[in-house]
């Protein structure tokens, strides 16, 4: 179709930027009132508090002023987004049962492939919908539940009620409260106490339609004891005219208990990804987000611990890959509420023709925190004249008895190390590409094998796209 | 920076109006009376910084009002000795020979070696400055901005400047012994304007001590100005310290341009006042530049230091170093925001700014948001903020020297500043800045 | 014969609630030199910080009397001024305070003590000048920040000359010899040495036999688990370094495993 232009990422139409033909059991008219709120509500036949939520938050909404920090919101133009596209009556527990056109693009997503070789469950988004949705046999034995929010709002009522919106009430800001109004999709886990899930369940997000907006919601709750792995991956077609992704995720993890939360976002560079993700660690319990952002046109998205009791720990590894026409403004939170815990961000961005890659982060340590330590270390390597890296780090401490650091750095790509790795014979860009492999491999190896290998792949791409 | 947004016109309060500047500029040359009167109107169709400004969001703006206040009435307190006291209070005696003193916004005493005039530079007082040296100055002041650019507190300060310094120091000329400027409040419910200028011209030299000092009964409100123009070649050594009363409130506007191959050695010491907030902007504004900014600050009681800073490269082949080191005890509290800025056309900079903070109790509270803002590549840029408090491990070390507890204290909180003073250029300035520290740091 | 300088009877010491020492008698007069030898985790390090009083060596039972005096509520710098000294295994970097300015503060405060006044400025001079340079240390030492990126050896040096400024009764080396080539280990042994005589009692802590090669002790105590299990002269550090320390472990080490 005509709309498929190219915007900088020249590999990315072609493996990602397509889309299929429009298909959809439902597409609710563009725009936002109540009455689409109402409309949305009714398809889902959800419980009535539900709808009450969604109607008080979209008012929040409407009240919030837009973000004048972080990044140029001012281009969305909210009427003119549709915010519900229901793509299928009903979710697919096999991907036979997918249509057709939406298997081939899951296909060529590698997420079939993927899910018999090493996850332990998919869940598969399409526009506003999951569209499939299984977990393996022997983890629904144990009670582990992993499931599409809606599904779970439906058959698990009163857990989900307990912990929505609870980390993250509408109010927190303009964008929670626009998801909070017109949610749709997304994951909801339960990780019964002490029991390990050892290989990763994972949720892939796809946006098909022009001028959507995707609002999936995601609750976690990993019992007492309990360790899951969730990865997310995104892409979606790229269109000249902008589409609008805003997420809310919440996560909970009790005693003892270990999440980590790994994201590829690859958003076509067309996609405002707004982005609220939150999780509460409980005593000695760890949360980890390894944020791995390479898309999109403007990403605003700072995952954050609120560490409840002692000896919690949170841990942030985040990447941030801003090319032409991009601006990444990722980062971190950690928000010290319980005395000796601990928390660690490590950021690597890398910004190359005319992009902005940037790290905001707040650590803060409340009165009677004490013996918290914090560490955070960023760098950033700008790859050319015409990119640029931004650095806000912002530290708010109540107590003496802390240990709080924040290093940083700026540097462009050493001309020692690229001279000898063309001394060796590779070309400029080849050399380029193994510096910045190198840059970001600190955070890559903690990844699971084949996303490490997805994102060198996706890295050498951005480089490759760059000079091509 | 974000400027403070303008959003409503809070009317002044009466006893700054027209009346008030009428009196402040009774012996002003016509240009001076002009330029107030524009300032005044600049004040009035601004509004007061706000909580919702970025830069104000944690340290109250509300804090720092002028209705309980009026401007001092100057004369009766600046006598010699009042100046005498105020000197040896600011530990200042041994510097006596380049000195100026105003008390209460009044010249208490002025001394100068003949060789200074000789040479052409000028180290005077404001009024006398504007009198005699009007279109220098004149030139200077806000380095030339326009009074429409100002914001409210800078228009007041220039509406309202009731003391303050002008030194110049022509091409090429070396000046060997310290100038020194002490301003000193010892008012009550006082507001006092003041406005500090210093142009270094290209290739001349200067070492430049500044003292904002008050005693603790004195009350009121004190907004300093200081515009340093450092010309092309120069070297500036400039240590400026706050040493006002515990009941003073202190906002301060420090504005450095310097210009091409200029080297500037900036200190600043913040030990005194009940709230402080100060705003000082790097501008690199030529190549070749290397600014060396340091600063130092103690807080104690209920005492809250906010400092602001600002690395500007605008130009390439510039280098600033920022070091900003404190230490809170009591229940005082200390804001440190920074950025650096490397514009498009800045390659081949090097900038750094670090900010440590050394808790010494656990009410104190410290906030620390160093930023950076990078346009261009071909840079090397780090920066760092640090909060903790004394290790344990190095306290037994010396106690297990004899050395008692709060002996040791003393000794790790001194060391803790010793890189900030291993900065300062000027031996003169360095034990200075040091001596004034140690003494006020009672741990 | 008189009342040992330094008295440590039935000690028992814990961190973060492990008990390390296990019951430990010792009696040090001034003029002997006592070597503690043990393998790794035999709580070497712990006797060390326990004499000191570091805080996070938790004494549960036991006493240390130095002179007479029970020191064992007293703080790590009422310890030194009575006269006792440790040298760390690893000494604390102090970020920004000279050498020199240490020096004569932890001299005046013994001064203090004993109702003296602060040493002159120059005498301290003097005094230091001719200590460093019995430990071959050049003047700019003086200078530099305490241990701040000083080599092993250094560390070693400084901790020698503080001792030898500081004149205390009753010295405890804790691992002196480690990280040291043998340059090093000689010079600083030579200052041990020259401070040894009737005045000083010091307790040697040490894993390997060589540092008694260049320091002879009068005794050699054996830790193991937390226990002396053998006492004798220098020749059970030579029959130690022969034999090793696994004909003492295996019996004692069945002993805790029970």
């Amino acid at each position: 179709m005509a709309e498929a232009v190219d915007i900088s990422r020249e590999t990315y139409t072609e493996k990602y930027g397509f889309h299929d033909t429009e298909q959809h059991v439902f597409k609710i008219r563009k725009g936002l009132d109540h009455s689409i709120v109402d409309e949305i509500s009714r398809m889902k036949g959800e419980p009535e508090w539900m709808r009450d939520t969604r109607h008080k938050a979209l008012d929040i909404f409407l009240a919030k002023p837009m973000p004048t920090w972080g990044g140029d919101v001012g281009a969305i133009n909210f009427q003119d987004i549709y915010y519900y596209v229901k793509p299928t009556d009903e979710e697919a527990k096999t991907w036979e049962d997918v249509p057709a056109d939406m298997k081939r693009t899951f296909d060529r997503l590698g997420i079939p492939e993927a899910e018999q070789k090493f996850l332990s469950g998919v869940g598969a988004q399409y526009d506003s919908e999951v569209v499939y949705h299984k977990i393996k046999e022997d983890l629904e034995k144990k009670g582990v539940l992993f499931l599409s929010a809606d599904h779970g709002l439906k058959e698990h009522e009163h857990l989900f009620k307990e912990y929505f919106g609870k980390l993250i009430p509408s109010a927190d800001n303009k964008f929670a409260a626009l998801n909070t109004a017109v949610w749709s999709g997304g994951s909801f886990i339960y990780v019964p106490k002490g029991v390990k899930v050892d290989v990763p369940l994972q949720a892939y997000f796809r946006i098909n339609t022009k001028d959507m907006g995707q609002f999936e919601r995601t609750l976690i709750i990993v019992d007492e004891g309990a360790y899951v792995h969730y990865v997310e991956g995104c892409t979606a077609p790229t269109y000249s005219s902008d589409s609008l992704h805003s997420a809310v995720v919440e996560i909970y993890v009790k005693e003892g208990g270990r999440c980590r939360y790994t994201t590829i976002q690859n958003w076509s560079n067309n996609v405002y990804n707004l982005v609220t993700k939150r999780a509460a660690a409980y005593k000695n319990a760890t949360m980890e987000w390894v944020d791995g952002n390479l898309g999109s046109k403007l990403t605003m998205k700072y995952p954050s611990v609120y560490l409840m009791e002692e000896g919690a720990k949170a841990e942030v590894l985040s990447i941030a890959f801003a090319g032409k026409g991009q601006h990444l403004d990722a980062g971190a939170k950690a928000v010290h509420l319980a005395p000796n815990t601990t928390s660690s961000v490590v950021s690597k961005s890398i910004s190359q023709h005319g992009g902005r890659a940037g790290y905001r982060g707040l650590i803060k340590v409340a009165k009677g925190a004490v013996g918290c330590k914090s560490t955070v270390r960023c760098d950033a390597l700008i790859l050319d004249e015409e990119s640029r890296s931004d650095t806000y780090p912002y530290m708010e401490i109540e107590e003496d008895d802390v240990s709080v650091g924040h290093e940083a750095t700026v540097s462009k790509i050493g001309e020692e190390q690229l001279f000898y790795l063309m001394s060796r014979g590779l070309s400029e860009p080849e050399a380029s590409a193994m510096i910045v492999s190198g840059f970001i491999e600190p955070i890559v190896k903690e990844l699971p094998m084949e996303y490490a290998v997805e994102m060198n792949r996706l890295i050498q791409l951005q480089m490759e796209g760059s000079v091509g | 920076m974000a400027t403070p947004t303008l959003e409503k016109t809070t009317a002044l309060p009466a006893s700054f109006g027209a009346e008030a500047l009428g009196a402040v500029a009774a012996s002003d040359p016509d240009w001076l009376k002009q330029l107030r009167a524009e300032a005044l109107v600049r004040a009035e169709a601004t509004a007061f910084p706000t909580l919702n400004d970025e830069a104000w969001r944690r340290t109250n703006p509300s804090r720092f009002r002028l209705d309980p206040f009026t401007l001092p009435r100057p004369g009766a307190s600046a006598t010699p000795q009042a100046a005498m006291a105020a000197v040896a209070a600011a530990g200042l005696p041994e510097l006596r020979e380049a000195l100026l003193v105003t008390v209460d916004g009044a010249l208490a005493h002025h001394d100068a070696q003949a060789g200074l005039a000789e040479a052409g530079v000028i180290f005077t007082d404001f009024a006398t400055a504007a009198r005699s040296h009007g279109e220098a100055l004149r030139k200077d002041l806000f380095h030339g901005a326009s009074m429409d650019t100002l914001d409210r507190w800078s228009a007041l300060n220039a509406a309202f400047t009731t003391s303050g310094a002008y030194i110049r120091v022509p091409k090429n000329i070396v000046v060997e012994q310290p100038l020194v400027v002490l301003h000193h409040l010892q008012g009550t419910d006082c507001a006092a304007f003041l406005h500090t200028v210093i142009h270094v011209e290209a290739g001349a030299s200067v070492t430049v001590l500044e003292v904002t000092s008050g005693t603790d009964q004195a009350t009121g409100l004190v907004h300093s100005a200081v515009d340093v123009i450092a010309g092309a070649g120069s070297n500036v050594r400039y240590l400026r310290m706050q040493e006002l009363g515990v009941k003073t409130l202190h906002l301060s506007r420090e504005r450095l341009y310097a210009h091409r191959d200029s080297q500037v050695d900036w200190s600043w010491g913040a030990l005194g006042s009940a709230m402080a907030k100060s705003d000082m902007e790097a501008n690199l504004l030529g190549e070749g530049i290397h600014a060396m900014i340091s600063g130092f600050y103690h807080g104690e009681g209920t005492q809250h230091l906010d400092h602001h800073t600002f690395q500007n490269h605008e130009k390439g082949n510039t280098i600033s170093d920022l070091l900003y080191k404190g230490s809170l005890t009591g229940r005082a509290r200390s804001v440190y925001m920074g950025l650096i800025k490397i514009h498009k056309e800045a390659q081949r900079s090097d900038a750094y700014q670090a900010n440590r903070n050394l808790l010494l109790s656990s009410t104190a509270r410290t906030d620390s948001i160093p930023s950076l803002e990078i346009e261009a590549n071909d840079v090397r840029c780090t920066h760092g903020a640090t909060m903790g408090q004394i290790d344990e491990e190095q306290l037994f070390y010396l106690r297990a020297r004899g050395i008692t507890r709060a002996e040791a204290v003393r000794l790790i909180v001194e060391g803790f500043y010793e890189p900030v003073f291993d900065r300062i250029g000027s031996e003169t300035l360095r034990s200075h800045a040091r001596t004034r520290l140690e003494r006020r740091v009672k741990v | 014969m008189s009342q040992p300088d330094l008295i440590v009877k039935d000690l028992q010491v814990s961190v973060d609630g492990k008990p390390i020492l296990k019951g430990l008698s010792l009696e040090v007069r001034k003029g002997e030199v006592h070597a503690i030898m043990g393998p790794n985790g035999s709580g070497k390090s712990t006797l060390a910080n326990a004499l000191m009083g570091h805080p996070k060596y938790t004494v549960d039972s036991g006493q240390m009397l130095l002179a007479g005096e029970d020191i064992g509520e007293l703080e790590a710098d009422e310890r030194s001024r009575k006269g006792l000294f440790l040298a760390f295994q690893y000494p604390t970097a102090i970020p920004g305070v000279s050498v020199a300015n240490f020096l004569r503060t932890s001299l005046n405060a013994r001064r203090k003590e004993q109702g003296e006044g602060p040493i002159p400025v120059k005498e301290f001079r003097t005094l230091m000048r001719s200590h460093m340079a019995t430990l071959k240390m050049d003047d700019s030492f003086a200078g530099r920040y305490l241990n701040e990126g000083f080599s092993g050896g250094e560390k070693k040096r400084a901790e020698i000359l503080q001792m030898s400024v500081l004149k205390p009764q009753i010295a405890v080396l804790d691992e002196t010899d480690s990280g040291l080539d043998i340059d090093a280990l000689r010079v600083v042994s030579d200052g041990v040495n020259a401070l040894r005589g009737p005045d000083l009692g010091i307790v040697l802590i040490t894993h390997y036999q060589r540092l008694l090669n260049y320091i002879k002790p009068d005794f050699v105590h054996v830790l193991v688990a937390g226990r002396l299990v053998r006492s004798g002269g220098p020749e059970l550090a030579l029959e130690l370094e022969e034999k090793g320390y696994d004909w003492l472990i295996e019996p004692e080490a069945a002993n805790t495993q029970a």
